[in-house]
């Protein structure tokens, strides 16, 4: 078929649609030539409007019934906030289990390490107190000494202790003292054994060690990995004996006499 | 209903409010008014008398649970028939791949049988050819005789856009039933 143009296209439409047979009328004596295409499109829209159902049922309708099959096209907002409350709920039951479950960290336990106090006349100049080195030795005598160690330490922190002895041997103090801190004491050879008494109360075994080397002769050095090293106190250019080349800071009771083991004053 | 519109007073949002303060029977009165509207318009769709009406309580069904998020923004007509068009759609699509095989002859003599003796069988065979979103154009425009702004609404589109469908839609179903090639 030709195609109308739209404007009359679109007017012939409008003519059937509304289906005033004047407007009609007064369309086809305009015009005549269309008067085989509106008629063919008044049937057409005539038999659609026909076709449509009637009042299709000629009773009430039927009861209503809701399709349960029918799903929801959308969920409502309260659904989405349950979702979210839900997704909230098992993120906080997850992070709760996992940290019952997982085992603790033991704390590492905190060492007391009682640091000597740097004595200021002595380490103005040269800081802190030098490393302590193992003695040398040098030419052994003929009895053949060697450091006297006691058991291996187990580091720990420097507890007070407390020793009462009347009478016994100043190495089997040392002996002593090394039981009951559960410190190594390593006794240098030409270290003085004289059988002394001592009572000392809530004292650390450094501590004890100098009060007791002040008295009897020796110093204690404090290795820093649970030992102890003794080395007796020299006099000055008296001793046939190889002195221990030991870099070591002079005792408070030698500094007060004005002396020091290294033999200078 | 439309007199019921322009006289001031929407009888429809009135029923609206009952049923979501809690009276039932309003929704039952909707159902009653509309049914017959809605089934026509599945049934212009679905060119099936009993799928019609499957997609009638579908629709009434829907309506039913979502009647609250109705924002009265426009006619509940408008937004029943919206679920209507677009549920019945749906089911054509759905049942498109049942019948593939099924002769048209076939289809359009179970639908004549359905029609009143009437019914002009070059419309049916036409209709029967049309797809689905151009049967709910013709059947909105020409069953319901809604206008272009209501057309638009129930379609969801602009008002310009309903315009140009509904005529390529007409254009489709004249070139039909007229039998002239595409």
């Amino acid at each position: 078929m030709k195609r109308l143009a739209p404007e009359l296209d679109s007017l012939i439409w409008t003519l059937v649609e509304k289906g005033n047979a004047r407007a009609i009328e007064e369309f086809l004596a305009r015009y005549p030539e269309m008067k085989q295409e509106v008629a063919r499109r008044s049937l057409m829209v005539k038999g659609l409007k026909e076709l449509k159902p009637e009042a299709a049922v000629e009773f009430a309708p039927p009861p209503f019934r809701p399709a349960e099959h029918v799903r929801y096209q959308r969920p409502t907002r309260m659904v989405y906030i349950v979702a979210a409350l839900v997704l909230a709920a098992l993120g906080v039951a997850s992070f709760t289990v996992t940290y019952i479950a997982l085992p603790k960290q033991v704390e590492a336990p905190v060492v007391e390490v009682e640091v000597p106090q740097a004595d200021p006349e002595t380490f103005a100049e040269t800081g802190p107190p030098p490393k302590a080195q193992e003695p040398s030795f040098g030419e052994l005598g003929p009895e053949d000494e060697q450091p006297i160690k006691t058991k291996a330490p187990t580091v720990q922190a420097p507890k007070a202790i407390a020793i009462t002895i009347e009478d016994a041997p100043l190495h089997t103090v040392f002996d002593l003292i090394a039981a009951e801190s559960g410190l190594q004491v390593i006794v240098a050879p030409g270290t003085p054994n004289p059988s002394i008494g001592v009572d000392y109360k809530q004292m650390t075994p450094l501590e004890i060690l100098r009060d007791m080397g002040r008295e009897h002769g020796f110093t204690p050095m404090d290795q820093g990995d649970g030992s102890i090293i003794i080395v007796p106190a020299v006099e000055n250019g008296t001793s046939g004996r190889m002195r221990p080349r030991i870099p070591e800071r002079p005792s408070q009771a030698d500094r007060q006499d004005g002396r020091s083991l290294t033999g200078t004053n | 209903m439309e007199r019921a519109k322009q006289g001031g007073f929407d009888e429809d949002s009135v029923l609206v409010e009952r049923f979501l303060s809690g009276d039932r029977s309003s929704f039952e009165q909707l159902y009653s008014k509309y049914y017959d509207k809605v089934f026509a318009i599945a049934r212009g769709i679905l060119l099936d008398q009993d799928e019609a009406a499957d997609a009638v309580q579908e629709v009434f069904t829907l309506v039913f649970r979502h009647l609250g998020r109705f924002d009265k923004r426009s006619r509940f007509s408008t937004w029943l028939f919206r679920i209507a068009v677009n549920r019945s759609i749906q089911e054509a699509r759905k049942n498109r791949h049942k019948k593939r095989n099924v002769d048209l002859t076939e289809a359009v003599g179970k639908i004549a049988a359905e029609e009143p003796d009437t019914a002009d069988p070059k419309i049916q065979a036409a209709l029967a050819k049309l797809t689905p979103n151009d049967r709910a154009l013709i059947v909105l425009f020409y069953w319901e005789e809604l206008s272009l702004n209501d057309i638009a609404s129930s379609l969801n589109c602009g008002v310009n856009a309903a315009k140009t469908r509904l005529y390529r839609a007409r254009e489709r179903f004249r070139v039909l039933y007229e039998g002239d090639e595409a």
